[in-house]
């Protein structure tokens, strides 16, 4: 796994990410390149047991790799296909896997960006969720992804959505329980290379 | 409307049914307590200046609903280019119809429903399921409360005072098979039983948790992530909200999805924070994928139009003032509440639900003001309160016992001209006993003894008619029941080098204020501003030796005066004595020495929070050398002026309820005795803990610095 050393100032905001998203019960890891990133996120499919998965979009010159990686590990692997009803699809694998449009640090947040809500169903039915985020979109404060929800907005029909790991609930004695409706396993790779 | 007696016997009779679980008290306080703990450390994290974060949030709710008419146009337009539909209902009934006839329309049968306290407030389920509807609740706690038949009990957590045995029960009768109690387990199930509904409803529906005018964006924030997976699959969506959701801009959501989690369960933020602009498509197909907001007046515009209770609307719906309220913590939400719990439920059911319902449960605020202390929007809730008993009785009347205790200020004016009889007779065992029987003054409670030489005769000498530039506001405590410890208050200022003058003045009238009679709490405002401010000269300062006084004058009047300039003046001048006499000291004003050995556990009187003076007192102990430490619970001890007096589980036997916790803490602090500011806790934690309690002046002893 890389290692955050020569980050610069980014050093901070990135590893701030990774420690409050594992705070939050998720996985967070740093990849240098796109053969990294499959890497990482393909041993975490397989850790919890994932046998199958459902790929949505994905960083520039990962698909390749990753889908070539998934696919020597014997996942079977699914992406969009208009001739299937999506929800039939995403409801039968077990993880997910997207990529979000951005992140904050201070809170372990992934800032998913859907223009159609088969983002959002990768990210919410399976078991096993997996994000890449690209690392120099990572901020620091939620108050800082004011521009990217305003530009975002600007489309007739979009939803943002905060994800600061994986669903959880308190409602029984107020002890917390991961997985409840959404993904009990989630790994954030934050890509360094982009 | 029902009289006060009526409403009375009922509520005693709720509180009753629930005095004697003492077992399932310990585990809300504790679910409560645990929640106030992580609060305290998202606040650490989160916003470190609290204070800025708190005004931050008010201005932003301030700001919409000073708006909220331009705010709701610009929102409708917005999202009506965005494709969506947007109804306005005027009330409850309305809101329900609009929703039934979508759900018509669409021929829905089976409905998913994401948390949302604004249809429970409009009663949307039993309306859709007399409509032969099926209505599923997606949030656990919802599914849970509404598997059990009952009303969400917490604003945050619906089923909190479900055990997991309980929760095993109703989950096994679901599932047709027996369940354990593992909390995992119950979750699994909850899982699968609720992911079939997820994909076969034909509906769904959530509340709105914000909502966005100038993009047309309503915000829905769930840690479980249900309202996703009821609206991603479902090919009509409804959002229900309440119109004081609205804020202006993208910046200002942002500032209240932080608010929310932080001051709410103590999370750096809710793990699913929807931003929905337009429905967006799936798959690519957006035919037939609707989205329809329901936006709902029910009586939010009265609020808004109505100067007292206009900021009630600026409610975050965090739960952060039940969690902290001593008798909610005490009672919980089926007793505390209607469908709107809590202190802030009080204000909004009495314009959603009515003045009665509100009145049902209204006495259960003891006005210790702490509701208003960890309020992220910083509301008046005591105020609000306050103002439905005062409308209430207008109509209802006021309860006997209340006008007893409110004019406990005559009994001693009276007493203290006969003080050994008059301390006799409240010994006296017949004399209790036919005062609980016809005043309802509870026979157990130790009541104080008038001090049989009045403060005025202590001060002769000492205090001066003109110049002064510290004012003492006796009140009740030090007028008649310690003058010796006023007259050392006195003692140490003008050793300090201070002219201290006693002007013209009557006790705080708090109690007045606290049952909600208003007209007199104003008649003794206006007397007390009326002599203070004459006799206060530039730089003068006020201060009391009770914090309830100090309270009233700093934070009561002004409104109570609709912000008169005296009234303002008195306030401004008004600051704490221990405060006052802890700079003193550590300026190298003022020598303090211990007259009592041994350690201090210090109590916090609700009314000293509102100063944040609770350091002040220890370090005025600790500068004598005497060991002090704060033994609280974060919340009040039950006393609440003369709430604790009164007969009754509507007075004494909750009071000492309350009380229990903090009274175990004492006991288990092995100090030698206790110190508080407040002549009220002081009885109340003496009777409760058989522990001495003193007032801070009663263990120290002021000098003038030594000349060197």
């Amino acid at each position: 796994m890389a290692s955050l050393a020569g980050f610069g100032k980014l050093h901070d905001v990135l590893g701030l990410f990774m420690e409050r998203f594992r705070i939050l019960g998720g996985y967070a890891a740093l990849a240098e390149n796109p053969e990294s990133a499959a890497t990482v996120a393909a041993d975490f499919l397989r850790q919890h047991g994932s046998r199958t998965v459902f790929i949505s979009k994905l960083p520039t010159g990962l698909t390749q790799p990753l889908e070539k990686k998934l696919k020597e590990m014997g996942l079977q692997v699914y992406s969009y296909d208009s001739s299937e009803d999506p929800v039939h699809v995403v409801k039968m694998v077990d993880a997910g896997i997207s990529t979000a449009a951005a992140a904050v640090a201070e809170t372990g947040t992934l800032v998913e960006v859907a223009f159609d809500d088969v983002e959002r169903l990768v990210s919410s039915l399976p078991k096993t969720y997996v994000c890449f985020v690209n690392g120099s979109t990572v901020v620091k404060s939620v108050y800082m992804t004011s521009g990217l929800l305003r530009s975002a907005m600007e489309r007739d029909r979009v939803s943002v959505t905060f994800i600061s790991g994986p669903s959880r609930s308190g409602d029984i004695e107020q002890r917390l329980v991961l997985g409840i409706h959404g993904p009990h396993h989630v790994l954030s790779v934050v890509c360094s290379w982009l | 409307m029902r009289k006060a007696s009526e409403l009375h016997h009922v509520l005693s009779e709720k509180v009753a049914a629930v005095l004697p679980k003492s077992e399932w008290r310990k585990y809300l306080r504790e679910a409560l307590f645990r929640t106030l703990d992580k609060r305290s450390e998202a606040i650490q994290l989160m916003a470190h200046d609290f204070e800025k974060f708190r005004h931050d949030a008010r201005r932003v709710k301030a700001h919409a609903v000073n708006n909220l008419d331009k705010l709701l146009q610009q929102f409708i337009q917005n999202c009506e280019k965005r494709g969506a539909k947007v109804y306005l209902a005027k009330d409850a009934e309305e809101a329900c119809r609009i929703v039934y006839r979508i759900a018509e329309e669409k021929n829905a049968r089976l409905i998913t429903k994401s948390k949302s306290m604004t249809t429970e407030e409009i009663g949307l389920n039993q309306f859709l399921e007399k409509h032969e509807l099926k209505v599923v609740d997606t949030d656990l706690g919802e599914l849970i409360v509404q598997l059990a038949g009952e009303r969400p009990f917490h604003l945050v957590y619906p089923a909190v005072h479900k055990t997991r045995q309980d929760v095993a029960e109703l989950f096994s009768r679901e599932a047709g098979r027996k369940l354990s109690d593992d909390i995992g387990e119950l979750m699994n199930f909850a899982r699968e039983y609720l992911r079939e509904k997820f994909l076969t409803a034909d509906l769904a529906i959530t509340g709105v948790n914000i909502a966005i005018a100038e993009t047309g964006t309503v915000i829905v924030e769930t840690n479980e992530g249900n309202d996703r997976l009821g609206n991603i699959p479902a090919k009509t969506y409804i959002a229900v909200m309440g119109m004081e959701k609205l804020v202006e801009k993208i910046e200002d959501a942002l500032k209240l999805i932080v608010a929310h989690p932080v001051s709410s369960t103590g999370q750096w933020l809710t793990n699913y924070v929807s931003f929905l602009s337009g429905r967006t498509p799936l798959a690519g197909r957006a035919e037939e994928r609707e989205m329809h907001i329901v936006i709902i007046d029910n009586g939010r515009s009265a609020m808004r139009d109505d100067p007292v209770f206009r900021e009630a609307l600026y409610c975050i719906r965090c739960g952060a003032c039940m969690n902290i309220c001593p008798t909610y913590s005490s009672l919980g939400g089926h007793v505390f509440g209607h469908i709107y719990t809590g202190p802030i439920g009080i204000p909004w059911t009495a314009f959603v639900h009515g003045l009665e319902k509100a009145a049902e449960f209204a006495p259960l605020c003891i006005s210790c003001g702490l509701c208003r202390e960890i309020c992220p929007t910083i509301i008046d809730m005591p105020y609000m309160i306050a103002e439905v008993k005062h409308r209430y009785i207008q109509k209802g009347g006021q309860m006997f016992v209340n006008k007893v205790v409110e004019s406990y200020e005559t009994a001693y004016r009276v007493g203290s001209k006969f003080p050994r009889l008059f301390n006799h007779l409240i010994s006296s065992t017949t004399t209790r006993f036919l005062m609980e029987k016809f005043l309802g003054i509870e026979r157990r409670r130790t009541l104080p003894k008038v001090a049989a030489k009045p403060l005025d005769k202590l001060l002769l000498g000492k205090v001066v008619e003109n110049g002064a530039d510290a004012l003492f506001f006796a009140d009740f405590f030090a007028r008649y029941l310690r003058p010796d410890i006023g007259a050392k208050a006195v003692d140490a200022l003008i050793h300090a080098g201070y002219r201290v003058s006693l002007p013209p003045q009557r006790s705080s009238g708090y109690p007045y204020f606290a049952y909600g009679d208003l007209d007199k709490a104003r008649k003794q405002a206006e007397y007390n501003v009326r002599n203070l401010s004459k006799a206060l000269s530039d730089g003068a300062v006020i201060v009391s030796i009770e914090p309830t006084a100090t309270y009233t004058l700093k934070h009561l009047y002004p409104k109570l005066l609709n912000h008169i300039p005296e009234a303002e003046k008195v306030s401004e001048a008004t600051t704490s004595l221990t405060m006052l006499l802890h700079t003193l000291t550590k300026d190298g004003k003022l020598e303090a020495k211990p007259v009592i050995e041994g350690r201090a556990a210090v109590h916090v009187p609700c009314h000293e929070r509102a100063f944040n003076s609770c350091r002040e007192v220890v370090a005025l102990l600790e500068s004598a050398g005497i060991e002090a430490t704060v033994v609280e619970t974060g919340t009040c001890c039950g006393m609440a002026g003369t709430f604790g007096m009164k007969h009754g589980v509507l007075g004494y036997e909750l009071s000492n309820v309350v009380g229990e916790e903090l009274f175990n803490r004492m006991k288990a602090s092995s100090c030698s005795y206790v110190v508080s500011t407040s002549s009220v806790c002081k009885i109340h934690i003496s009777d409760g803990t058989s522990l001495p309690v003193y007032h801070p002046l009663e263990t120290l002893e002021f000098t003038a610095p030594r000349k060197r």
